[in-house]
């Protein structure tokens, strides 16, 4: 069965290109377009892996990070960071990777892999 | 005119002693005294006759002696005063002078006051010694002289009568004193005043004087201009629209430590605008040392705050810009792989989509780019006569549409009456209508009511009774929350948004303004926003032709 990665990003065309590119290599998606809703996404879904953007409206992708890194379910599921923020590095505590927009996909690739433990 | 001169003298001769009456009685007595021993001669012995002539004689002497010793003491007086002293007739002529008097304007005797004094033909309209001679009163007035070389003294005159034996005034005798020194002191003193004043008035900054019970005491003419107060009126009603004292108020502290205070403030003025100022407080000393005032001053430093304000804004403006261009980038890769990855694996609609994402993204940056240039100086709008806003409203609706489809967000057009040409630039108004059309969508696709299922955004051009045009776009999204409500208008001011480029309101308020109209708005948090921007039709004339 394939790993399932919920993609949190407002912008609907980075979030359309995470998916892609997560697609092509056979990864399963979900996606959300703010931390609300990805803490609802992810009570459903349970995903592998968050990829996180920071500047969202209504809830923060560091307010999400918090909520979600507080709950018992989600302790072990790998955070990666995708935001054009400066102070991305900062903003989550462990995340797996941190990257900057835009991504190369080969990159971000080989980080989810190794987020997942497939290598 | 010698004899007139003779004449004129004899009033002196009562200051001297020489009484008429008296010197009958000495002639009277020698001829007595003559004419009897002359008849007594043979009778009386020779000791007698002796002896009388001795008493005469000796009678004789004293009376002299008096006489001499009063011309002496009059004479000792006269040069010794502290004034220029002369003694005058009724013609004003000079009949007498001291040696101050002689010294200052050459011995003058003779001569009509007026001319020795002041150089002129006739008598001053205030003369002091013709009063005297009409009253028989001292009098006392203030003038100017000249002196012989041609100094001008300012001279306190004072006249005094001189009274002949029946008690009728023969002569004045005027006393000169100079205040020259003094006037000279006064008069700079007086510029001081004069300079200190424009001082006060003329510098670049509120300056007011107030007292232990916080009233206004002075001020100068800017404090008056903006704060239009008067004296007595409390310094918190009048700079700060203020019921009472301000909590930490440093005119109150520079009156319990004497010392100099500084802080920054904000004021109102009479009129409602915001001053930012740096206040100095300062206190007023008396001679005992206890401080009676405080001299407060205000710098505007308005300009400094504004412009401090925009850089930090600026700054902001910057990160948030790189942010978006950044989305906007990865958007373009993202279109760019999403139909490589079509093309590879032969979807069609994959191609189609990616493309889509593509297009989107190249129009954000050619937005972007051009609500840039809006706001830099560098775009001189293009006015067209006869332009209708009915047909911009129109293409910007169907831009908009297209770009909504298929999300539940319907947009709609409002108008009253007939299309209305007028003078427009109607690049610009298009550019002003997109923003408040992109905000208002970013308004409701960030909606967080999920009892909304649908969304409406309203366009709407009206003509009002002045003929002026009135554009607005109303939307029932998210609404401005009132603690953002403020700075809605600052300079690079956004909150994250797809559509807006967070420059958007400033091209919306430099376009209704080079179209000589304004920009308003009314919001209620979760209800909807509408933006309206009315434009006259007499600025329109106003507006010149590039």
């Amino acid at each position: 069965m394939s790993k399932k990665v919920l993609v949190v990003d407002d912008e609907a065309d980075v979030r359309r290109f995470l998916i892609a590119v997560l697609n092509k290599h056979g990864y399963e998606t979900v996606a959300a377009e703010d931390g609300t809703q990805a803490l609802e996404v992810a009570r459903q879904e349970k995903p592998d892996l968050v990829i996180l953007d920071l500047q969202m409206p209504h809830e923060t992708g560091t307010g999400f990070y918090r909520k979600f890194s507080r709950s018992k379910d989600y302790e072990a599921t790998p955070i990666i960071v995708v935001s054009g923020l400066a102070g991305r590095d900062l903003a989550v505590k462990k995340p797996v990777a941190v990257f900057d927009k835009p991504i190369d996909p080969d990159e971000f690739i080989a980080a989810v892999r190794k987020a997942l433990g497939e290598e | 005119m010698k004899d007139a001169l003779q004449n004129n003298r004899r009033p002196v001769a009562t200051i001297t002693g020489g009484r008429p009456a008296g010197r009958i009685a000495y002639f009277a007595g020698a001829v007595a005294l003559s004419v009897g021993l002359t008849v007594l001669a043979p009778h009386i012995p020779p000791l007698a006759i002796g002896l009388a002539v001795a008493a005469y004689l000796s009678v004789l002497a004293l009376v002299l002696f008096r006489t001499r010793r009063r011309i002496f003491t009059y004479a000792r007086w006269r040069d010794v005063m502290p004034c220029l002293l002369s003694v005058q007739d009724r013609d004003l002529r000079i009949i007498d002078t001291n040696d101050r008097f002689r010294s200052s304007f050459g011995n003058r005797e003779g001569e009509h006051c007026y001319r020795v004094y002041k150089n002129s033909e006739a008598p001053c309209p205030e003369c002091p010694v013709l009063r005297t001679f009409q009253d028989g009163q001292v009098h006392t007035s203030e003038e100017t002289v000249l002196d012989r070389a041609g100094e001008i003294e300012h001279v306190v005159v004072t006249s005094a009568p001189l009274l002949d034996d029946r008690g009728q005034v023969s002569a004045v005798v005027e006393m000169s004193t100079s205040i020259t020194d003094l006037k000279t002191l006064q008069d700079e003193l007086e510029q001081t005043h004069r300079d200190y004043k424009r001082l006060f008035d003329q510098v670049p900054c509120y300056i007011s004087v107030i007292n232990r019970d916080l009233q206004l005491v002075q001020s100068n003419a800017l404090y008056r201009r903006d704060f239009h107060a008067n004296g007595g009126s409390f310094c918190y009603e009048i700079c700060k629209q203020r019921k009472s004292p301000c909590p930490d108020c440093l005119v109150r502290e520079t009156f319990n430590d004497g010392l100099l205070h500084t802080r920054e403030e904000r004021l109102t003025t009479h009129d409602n605008r915001h001053v930012d100022v740096v206040v100095h407080t300062v206190p007023i000393r008396d001679a005992g040392g206890e401080t009676t005032a405080v001299v407060e001053m205000f710098t505007d430093i308005t300009e400094v705050k504004r412009l401090q304000k925009q850089l930090t804004l600026m700054g902001r403006a910057v990160t948030g810009m790189a942010h978006r261009i950044k989305n906007i980038l990865m958007g373009l890769e993202g279109g760019i792989f999403v139909v490589n990855t079509g093309m590879e694996e032969d979807d069609k609609a994959q191609v189609t989509e990616g493309w889509e994402m593509v297009e989107r993204n190249v129009n954000r940056v050619s937005t972007l780019v051009k609500d840039l240039l809006y706001c830099s100086k560098e775009r001189i709008p293009k006015f067209q006569d006869g332009v209708c806003p009915h047909d911009i409203l129109r293409d910007v609706h169907k831009l908009y549409s297209k770009r909504t489809a298929g999300e539940a967000i319907s947009l709609r057009i409002e108008v009253n009456g007939p299309p209305h040409r007028g003078r427009f630039d109607p690049e610009g108004i298009h550019s002003l209508l997109c923003n408040l059309v992109g905000n208002a969508i970013d308004g409701c696709r960030f909606d967080p009511d999920e009892n909304k299922t649908s969304h409406t955004i309203t366009l709407r051009c009206l003509q009002n009774e002045r003929g002026g045009t009135v554009l607005e776009v109303e939307d029932d999204g998210v609404g401005i929350p009132e603690e953002l409500s403020e700075k809605v208008f600052e300079d690079f001011f956004s909150t994250k948004g797809t559509e807006g480029t967070g420059v958007g309101l400033l091209v919306v308020q430099k376009v209704a303004q080079e179209h000589g109209g304004n920009v308003s708005f009314n919001s209620s948090p979760g209800k909807g926003t509408v933006f309206r921007v009315t434009i006259p039709v007499v600025a329109q004339d106003l507006i010149p032709t590039h």
